[in-house]
């Protein structure tokens, strides 16, 4: 048996060495570290670069040892990039292969100090191929700054659990406006605070937030910007709230810091704008927060109290009905307005003078609710089990007050309801004639259903009848707006009045125009009469040739002729040089009788 | 002329708007409503089946006759609402549920805020097969034009007719006495006038779209007007089942019992609700 062992043995190790070595030829293993200085809280980044010349498969890195408590590593995560290249030599032609991948940790420390981490393994199918030498960390404090500050307070020092407080926290530089910008950017508060307990963070609405890290990740709340003298330094502040809720009881001491980056160098590019060329971290300390959570008093807890801890809270109860059945379902509403309601139950609708089990159906079910901000809302069905009841008595919700150190109870307003004994009308009363309507499948169906129907819409029925004969015969009112006859009188009406009215302005313009006629006609006669009076004027003559061609204007046929003739002789007469006018008498005489003539003749036609 | 307008409207508000009306108290009519009310409670006290449902027909059909009276005594004029409330009630226990569909319907069509016709018409209507079942859910236009609860559609238009009437008044006064600003001011009744219309003629409510009702059990529905034409339907329509007439021949209606789908049944079978319809 030993000479098979060592007869093979020998041939089998070198085949062994020679394929290890022939792998190992084809992986090229880096180890990079960021430059120092490293400093506390902030992550190193370690790559482990691994280069494969042949597909001999994927690679893998395993971080061996164990790592010190101050120290904690993530990762890594992988990139990998690949290429090819393609040799030509004394006429053969050689391809090669390349893939790289790296992996990549972020170690972090939370003390100052040296630390080793490593060795690192390179592994291909589960086989180590490399193993990499330890590496040693150096981490550093960060130099506190002073020109940065940042702040935590709670409203008060005592809490209780399941309480919700602001918590307000301040952060702070002194500087010039652009060193200001870039350490508000870079800036990250943490505390162990908010680690601790539930920090209940709104979306932010604005561009100015403070970035907090909890439980491994960023939270940002809104913040506000102002102006705040600080020992004599003028500080740009940033103030942001959020909520803190107390899940634990217990005295507890909370540290804050906020690391940030200084600019060490600017740069002016060619564009003339001003940039970090280099940056060096800093850190602000606050004060610690120091706080007690208490447990939430045993005694003079109330029946109706199911874990509220705020102020002001109310209840509201509705009903979807004011008079129902015994045994009918009634559908109440309670909404419970307040903060913190997310996880609410709801509360014992039977306790302290809320409904009476004997009398009310309540279910066992707890019904989860819809929850929107400051209100949660369940709806839950009872029924009535005694036709004695008059109201649905007040719902009583009970929380402690933190403030007062004392439970509270609020109580929904009562509710009237009219309540009615189940036999007057029930489903079997009403007869429904659907179930012997078909034989086939479908009125199988259908009769389920109608039954179905009657008993769950029995209760929005009414079979009392109206008994009052004189009320019954009593004819509705305006019966004669149903007729279409009515409709038409109005709008011939209307028809009849609109067209009234055009009538009667046609009528009232018409008389009008008659009465100006008759007015100038007089105005014609009086003028004509007054220059035949007053003889061979020119001045007469004029005016006599003035109304013979207004009335030329209005008069038609024969007369207008003539009128014109006259109109001619009066300028002739007017316009001869050197030469009085003679005939002018005459002339108006002739006037007047034209203008008698066809005054006449308008009324005639009239 | 002004006088006369003022006069012709006074006129017509007195015409149109008397407010109650009452019938002559036939003797014979009150003593068939007491009847009929005896009837219907002496029913509702009954604990036999058949005697109840006999009970309930007979009052059923007193009240019906009651109706007739007084809607052949007042020419196009409907009956109380709570008389068709009645009716409704006796039909539904007799099981009638056409007709009291029918009725409710007669009911509401007189008072559209009768809140007991409407519950009665919707608990009638759940007895139906959900396939023959309309929606009656209110949408936004029901919510736009409010009124629709409170007042029938012919009463709508007759309150239309009388915005537009007074825009006609404040017109002719406006051209008459030369006054611009009262022809402007009653484009206000006109535009009162015309949203009236729309919510009638442009948004007709479903129990107007549905405008009859089967009253008759299983009426067979065929694809022409003759008793010798083909089913429509493997079954026949239920009574209560609310219908759209779209046509009328002798003794013959076609009938729309969903959208698209329309056949003949006799006109003994449906009942129409809105009698300006008949």
């Amino acid at each position: 048996m030993n000479r098979i062992v060592q007869r093979f043995a020998t041939p089998v190790l070198a085949m062994l060495v020679w394929g290890s070595w022939g792998l190992a030829d084809a992986q090229e293993v880096e180890v990079r570290v960021q430059r120092e200085p490293h400093y506390v809280g902030e992550s190193v980044i370690v790559q482990v670069r691994v280069v494969s010349s042949n597909n001999n498969g994927r690679p893998e890195v395993r971080l061996r040892g164990s790592l010190p408590d101050a120290l904690s590593v993530r990762g890594p995560n992988v990139s990998e990039s690949f290429s090819s290249i393609v040799e030509y030599s004394v006429g053969s032609r050689r391809r090669q292969q390349k893939a790289i991948f790296q992996f990549t940790y972020g170690v972090s420390a939370d003390k100052a100090g040296d630390y080793t981490i490593g060795p690192f393994e390179v592994l291909v199918d589960g086989d180590v191929l490399k193993e990499v030498e330890p590496i040693d960390l150096h981490f550093q404090d960060l130099a506190v700054e002073e020109n940065m500050l940042v702040e935590a307070s709670l409203d008060g020092n005592t809490f209780y659990v399941g309480q919700r407080v602001p918590l307000e926290i301040k952060w702070g530089f002194n500087g010039a406006m652009r060193d200001v910008q870039f350490a508000f950017d870079n800036h990250l508060i943490r505390s162990p605070l908010f680690d601790q307990f539930k920090l209940l963070v709104s979306e932010p609405r604005t561009r100015t937030r403070l970035t907090l890290l909890a439980n491994q990740t960023k939270a940002s709340i809104d913040a506000k910007q102002t102006e705040e003298s600080v020992e004599g330094d003028e500080f740009i502040m940033l103030t942001g709230r959020c909520d803190l809720m107390f899940d634990s009881i217990g005295e507890f001491e909370f540290p804050i810091s906020c690391q940030s980056r200084r600019v060490t160098r600017w740069r002016e590019d060619l564009f003339g704008r001003v940039r970090a060329a280099a940056a060096a971290p800093m850190m602000a300390i606050g004060e610690p927060l120091k706080f007690k959570v208490l447990p939430i008093p045993e005694a003079g807890r109330p029946k109706s109290f199911s874990g509220a801890v705020g102020e002001r809270y109310t209840i509201d109860v509705s009903a979807n009905r004011s008079a129902v059945r015994v045994g009918d379902p009634l559908a109440l509403t309670i909404e419970l307005r307040g903060t913190g309601l997310e996880k609410m139950s709801l509360p014992s609708l039977k306790s302290e003078g809320g409904l009476d089990e004997q009398k009310f159906q309540i279910p066992d079910d707890d019904p989860a609710g819809i929850f929107e901000p400051g209100l949660k809302q369940f709806k839950v069905t009872v029924r009535i089990n005694d036709e004695s009841v008059t109201e649905i008595p007040p719902i009583a919700f009970s929380w402690f007050n933190p403030t007062r150190g004392e439970y509270q109870t609020a109580y929904s307003s009562s509710i009237p309801i009219d309540v009615d004994p189940a036999q007057i009308v029930s489903a079997d009363d009403v007869v429904s004639g659907a179930p012997q309507r078909k034989a086939d499948n479908q009125a199988a169906n259908d009769m389920d259903r109608n039954v179905r129907n009657a008993q769950i819409s029995a209760q929005g029925l009414n079979l009392a009848i109206v008994e009052d004969p004189e009320a019954l015969i009593k004819a509705r009112s305006l019966g004669v707006l149903n007729g279409k006859v009515a409709e038409w009188c109005i709008y011939g009406s209307s028809m009849l009045v609109i067209g009234g009215a055009f009538v009667l302005k046609r009528f009232r313009s018409g008389r009008k125009g008659k009465d100006e006629t008759l007015r100038r006609e007089k105005a014609w006669i009086a003028t004509l009469t007054s220059a035949a009076r007053a003889g061979d004027d020119p001045e007469s003559l004029r005016r006599v040739a003035e109304v013979v061609r207004e009335c030329a204007k209005v008069a038609n046929g024969r007369e207008r002729d003539e009128l014109e003739v006259l109109v001619a002789q009066c300028e002739a007469q007017i316009y001869a040089p050197n030469q009085r006018p003679n005939g002018a008498r005459d002339l108006a005489t002739r006037a007047l009788r034209l203008v008698e003539r066809l005054r006449h003749g308008s009324e005639a036609s009239q | 002329m002004t006088r006369g307008i003022c006069q012709s409207l006074v006129f017509v508000c007195l015409v149109f708007t008397a407010d109650a009306v009452s019938c002559n108290g036939d003797e014979e009519v009150t003593q068939q409503l007491q009847s009929a009310i005896k009837n219907y409670r002496h029913a509702m006290q009954e604990n036999e089946r058949d005697s109840k449902l006999a009970a309930f027909q007979l009052a059923e059909q007193q009240f019906r006759q009651v109706i007739a009276t007084i809607e052949s005594e007042q020419r196009e004029t409907l009956a109380n609402a709570n008389l068709y409330l009645n009716l409704g009630n006796a039909a539904l226990q007799a099981e009638h549920l056409g007709p009291a569909i029918w009725a409710y319907r007669r009911a509401l069509l007189q008072r559209p805020d009768h809140a007991q016709a409407a519950e009665n018409l919707m608990f009638a209507r759940s007895m139906l097969p959900a396939r023959f079942q309309h929606s009656t859910e209110a949408g936004l236009v029901d919510t736009l034009f409010f009124w629709k609860a409170f007042l029938s559609e012919s009463q709508i238009r007759f309150w239309a007719g009388v915005w537009f009437l007074l825009a006609a008044i404040g017109f002719a006064i406006g051209i008459t006495r030369r006054k611009s600003q009262l022809v402007a001011v009653s484009f206000v009744p006109v535009a009162v006038w015309a949203l009236l219309l729309i919510s009638v003629l442009g948004f007709p409510s479903e129990l107007s779209r549905w405008n009859a009702v089967i009253v008759s059990e299983d009426v067979t529905v065929r694809s022409a007007d003759s008793i010798n034409s083909p089913p429509r339907l493997q079954d026949p329509l239920p009574g209560g089942v609310e219908v759209r007439v779209t046509r009328e021949r002798q003794r013959w209606r076609e009938i729309e019992w969903q959208a698209g789908k329309t056949g003949w049944v006799r006109t003994t079978e449906v009942a129409i609700v809105s009698p300006n319809e008949r």
